[in-house]
């Protein structure tokens, strides 16, 4: 096909197009074959959902509303996800937690944050990023750091909530049949990247279960039906000697590991 | 990008050594340190004052600039944290 000598610049580049359009669609092609499905749900899901163009369905769940500095705050599900970078199984989970926690602490009312106490078995990034969002603020600067061999497992999503002015407290533990015994030993395999296409999909369907049904199931049928108890508080934590202990563990994990370092010859 | 940079979110902590330089450190929320990754610190309009890589156990040590500054944690596109100089403990 050759291109008339007099053309204008609408038919030159229509020209261009029709020529390269093809092209362009084998390219296309030979990207998506090439990205095997290890490769496509191994890394951040929002960016290969973007790449992919799969638009995911925002859960519509009721805000955890809370009194911060006597004003009330309203902390959506969808602005949990934003402050955490993407949509989180561990976000999830410890938003219906916390909001479950909330409701059997406080029915009807509105608690306030510095009446709060909140503790996790689980250093997931989800969930820490979740309850720094309710329990500090949306500040990235001051995320909570994990503790130096704190694990993840099902059985971590175990949370306890207190309200002081009350004394009491009630335990948030996701039941561990709604949470996949595989999950963490597919997430290692994704990480190593041993994962096969079949453990791929299937932790794919795991997570896509907790993005979209939890938000919907019955927070009993979730986290069954505890009870708040009264309970009394010694001691005393400052703020930020958390913070000051945790890195302190990092600091001895980090010179154990320039200590014990053999370079390789 | 790494791909650790990637699967977990960033984490970044300033510290003012007490001697006018300030250390912050870079890491990711499963722990592990942002060896090698970039750190730059910025004025307030983001101009660059300093650039560099979180060292092997993923610190990043600055002599504290004049001016009010921000430190920038870059561990790739989504992954950025910025810390105010407000917020260095």
């Amino acid at each position: 096909m050759k291109m008339p000598k007099k053309t204008s610049k609408v038919m030159r580049l229509n020209f261009f197009f029709s020529r390269m359009t093809p092209l362009f669609g084998l390219l296309v092609l030979l990207a998506v074959l090439m990205i095997s499905p290890e490769q496509v749900l191994a890394g951040d899901c929002m960016a290969c959902h973007e790449k992919h163009g799969v638009m995911i369905r925002k859960p519509s769940v009721s805000p955890i509303k809370l009194k911060v500095d006597g004003k009330e705050q309203c902390i959506t599900l969808e602005r949990a996800f934003a402050f955490h970078g993407h949509e989180c199984p561990g976000v999830t989970i410890a938003y219906r937690a916390v909001q479950y926690g909330i409701e059997r602490l406080s029915p009807g009312e509105t608690p306030d944050r510095d009446d709060l106490l909140i503790t996790s078995r689980t250093s997931a990034a989800g969930v820490k990023d979740f309850i720094d969002l309710v329990m500090k603020g949306d500040n990235p600067a001051k995320k909570t750091w994990p503790p130096v061999n704190m694990g993840k497992s099902r059985d971590g999503f175990d949370f306890l909530l207190m309200k002081k002015s009350t004394c009491q407290a009630v335990e948030i533990k996701l039941l561990p049949e709604n949470f996949p015994a595989d999950f963490y030993l597919l997430k290692q395999k994704q990480k190593d990247k041993t994962i096969t296409n079949e453990e791929s999909d299937r932790l794919h369907r795991y997570m896509k279960k907790i993005l979209l049904e939890f938000p919907h199931v019955p927070a009993d049928e979730l986290f069954g039906q505890p009870e708040p108890y009264k309970m009394i508080l010694w001691g005393t934590v400052l703020p930020g000697e958390q913070d000051k202990n945790i890195r302190k563990m990092r600091q001895e994990e980090k010179k154990n590991l320039v200590t014990h370092f053999t370079p390789e010859i | 990008m790494g791909g650790q940079a990637i699967a977990h979110s960033p984490l970044c902590s300033c510290f003012d050594n007490g001697d006018d330089t300030i250390t912050c450190e870079g890491g990711f929320s499963d722990g592990s340190a942002a060896v090698g990754m970039e750190a730059r610190v910025e004025d307030v309009v983001g101009k660059v004052l300093l650039k560099g890589e979180m060292d092997a156990i993923g610190e990043y040590t600055f002599k504290k600039p004049e001016l009010p500054f921000v430190f920038v944690f870059d561990a790739g596109p989504g992954h950025v944290v910025k810390i105010n100089e407000k917020d260095i403990q």
